[in-house]
């Protein structure tokens, strides 16, 4: 039996093939930056590593234990997270709330991550979208933390 | 000799109408299947009417004015009192603290009675399988006096390993708390055999009874505990309301949680003397309007019967489990042999959040989660399950709705 779109919901084809893609799960070699986020409503996780040099995200893999739209997010933010500066991907995170929370306008600099405009109606679940944003962010700022402690 | 009457079992399709929500329908108007009881119960037309009757008619503050409407009002919420103390069988109304639910019971039971006795050492003994409601309000008041708190093992059909809790009374253990029902595996505990236990070891036993009332008769005389804490909201009646029974003695001896006006005999500047039991706890306004609806939802569970409820929803567990393990991949977490009609469940392969969502969308409600009981996952190591709670006004319908729903969702997760 197959499942109408229509039927799906929020699970469109494109976001189950990135839930269920192994792209950017193989662990990190170098890791300059790592941070777990627990999402309290269901006990979800996610760990995120980050490679970085002169400011920007080289490399980024993550590992989940998650639902379908926490593992689809986090597998979209490898394919736009590379070459990125901690600017981009603070406004990037600050766009993509915005953009849940029914800000049309905010979707328009996102890339592929724009398909997550389709969610908006499922407010409940704006938490599990958000997830691996809150992991990438809080490591950048453990890694400029470090950085700062390091310049002392 | 006259032949016995005939005793008419109570017509539960006719009951159900009197529920005016469940009527709704949902995502492109599909009828609501609202299998999330144990989150909360819908409300019977009589409750709804009693709050509105309430506003309309009767809105005063209690206990305090000489005024009609405040003796009417007065009247209503302790008549609110007396019938919770009837529906648990409690030897007096005095003895019925009125709260905001179980968690504010377990809250009140912890600073008033639980922290003025606590020593650097002592131990609060609960069990795997309790709501949080029943493990942090211990933690807390654990921390500031240098105890602890331990928990009784579950079993892996989920029971609670009880000859385990019973060898943890030990002399240290200042209270036990036990849930009477779990919000998660539907586990119905012996709690007349563990209150003995703790009768023996001289350990008060404080009972959470928020899965219990709505579903089974309670006795609190015959389960012999020394607490006993639920909420009003899961049994038909408003949100924002519960009750704490302890025994006149315990209360007696329990300094007050909150202070404030309602509660005090004489204020001075310097110190005040307090009200006795149970207004001694009841500090500000309460929720009125809300005991009003309570107390009508009481009289509505009455007319049914308890003892009817808890049979109909035995049939409706029944057919749900069974249906439930005609699903492939489908596991059910807790299979005990008392077992009120709470059934978790985990899909080989599909997360509990998108299970719900999708089931969701055919217009199934259910809990998915970790249900406020973060040990309980740990124990089965799970981060979350989907979860159908079952009432008495649900259909077998309803749960082969469910299972319908389910094979659906499975084919585009799984």
């Amino acid at each position: 039996m197959s499942v109408p779109q229509s039927d799906a919901g929020p699970y469109s084809a494109m976001l189950l093939a990135h839930a269920r893609s192994s792209r950017h799960q193989q662990p990190l070699v170098h890791i300059d930056a790592t941070a777990e986020a627990v999402n309290a409503l269901c006990g979800d996780r996610i760990t995120v590593m980050l490679a970085l040099s002169a400011g920007r995200i080289r490399d980024y893999a993550f590992q989940a234990e998650a639902c379908v739209l926490t593992r689809a997010t986090a597998s979209l933010l490898g394919d736009w997270l590379p070459d990125r500066t901690v600017a981009q991907v603070q406004a990037l995170r600050a766009g993509c709330a915005r953009m849940l929370a029914g800000d049309a306008g905010a979707s328009m600099h996102l890339g592929e991550l724009a398909a997550l405009s389709d969610l908006v109606q499922y407010a409940a679940r704006h938490a599990c979208i958000l997830l691996p944003f809150a992991a990438v962010c809080t490591a950048l700022e453990r890694s400029a933390h470090k950085h700062a402690e390091d310049c002392r | 000799m006259n032949a016995p009457a005939a005793i008419l079992a109570p017509d539960f399709h006719a009951l159900r109408a009197r529920f005016p929500l469940l009527s709704r329908r949902v995502h492109d108007d599909k009828p609501l299947v609202y299998l999330d009881n144990a989150n909360t119960a819908q409300k019977p037309d009589v409750v709804i009417a009693a709050v509105d009757g309430f506003y309309r008619e009767r809105n005063a503050n209690v206990s305090r004015a000489v005024h009609a409407l405040s003796e009417e009002a007065t009247n209503l919420y302790e008549g609110a009192r007396s019938a919770l103390a009837r529906f648990i069988n409690a030897p007096s109304a005095q003895e019925l603290v009125l709260t905001s639910g179980t968690t504010m019971a377990t809250n009140l039971v912890a600073y008033s009675y639980l922290l003025p006795r606590l020593r650097p050492g002592d131990v609060v003994l609960t069990t795997v399988m309790e709501h949080h409601a029943n493990i942090v309000p211990w933690q807390i008041v654990a921390q500031r006096a240098g105890a602890s708190v331990r928990a009784a093992p579950v079993l892996d059909n989920g029971e609670l390993d009880v000859d385990a809790f019973i060898a943890m009374l030990g002399p240290q253990v200042k209270l036990a708390c036990v849930t009477h029902v779990s919000n998660v595996l539907g586990t119905i505990n012996p709690v007349a055999r563990l209150a003995a236990a703790c009768r023996r070891k001289g350990v008060p036993l404080l009972v959470d009874g928020s899965q219990a009332v709505p579903h089974l008769p309670v006795d609190v005389r015959a389960l012999g505990c020394d607490f006993y804490a639920f909420t009003g909201h899961k049994m038909c009646g408003p949100t924002g309301t519960g009750a704490l029974w302890a025994r006149r003695g315990i209360l007696a001896q329990m300094p007050p949680f909150f202070g404030g006006g309602e509660m005090i005999r004489e204020v001075r500047i310097e110190s005040s003397t307090y009200a006795d039991p149970p207004q001694r706890f009841e500090a500000g306004t309460p929720n009125i309007a809300g005991f009003v609806g309570l107390a009508e939802a009481v009289r509505f569970l009455e007319g049914i019967g308890m003892a009817a409820i808890a049979a109909r929803e035995q049939e409706l567990l029944r057919h749900a489990t069974a249906r439930l393990r005609e699903v492939p991949g489908l596991r059910i977490l807790g299979e005990a042999a008392d077992k009120a009609a709470v059934i978790s469940f985990l899909v080989e392969g599909a997360h509990a959040h998108d299970l719900a969502t999708l089931l969701d969308l055919e217009g199934v409600a259910v809990r998915s989660g970790h249900h406020c009981a973060h040990p309980l996952m740990q124990r089965f190591g799970v981060p979350a399950t989907c979860r159908a709670s079952f009432a008495f006004y649900n259909t077998e319908a309803e749960a082969d709705a469910l299972v319908a729903a389910l094979r659906k969702a499975r084919t585009l997760l799984a």
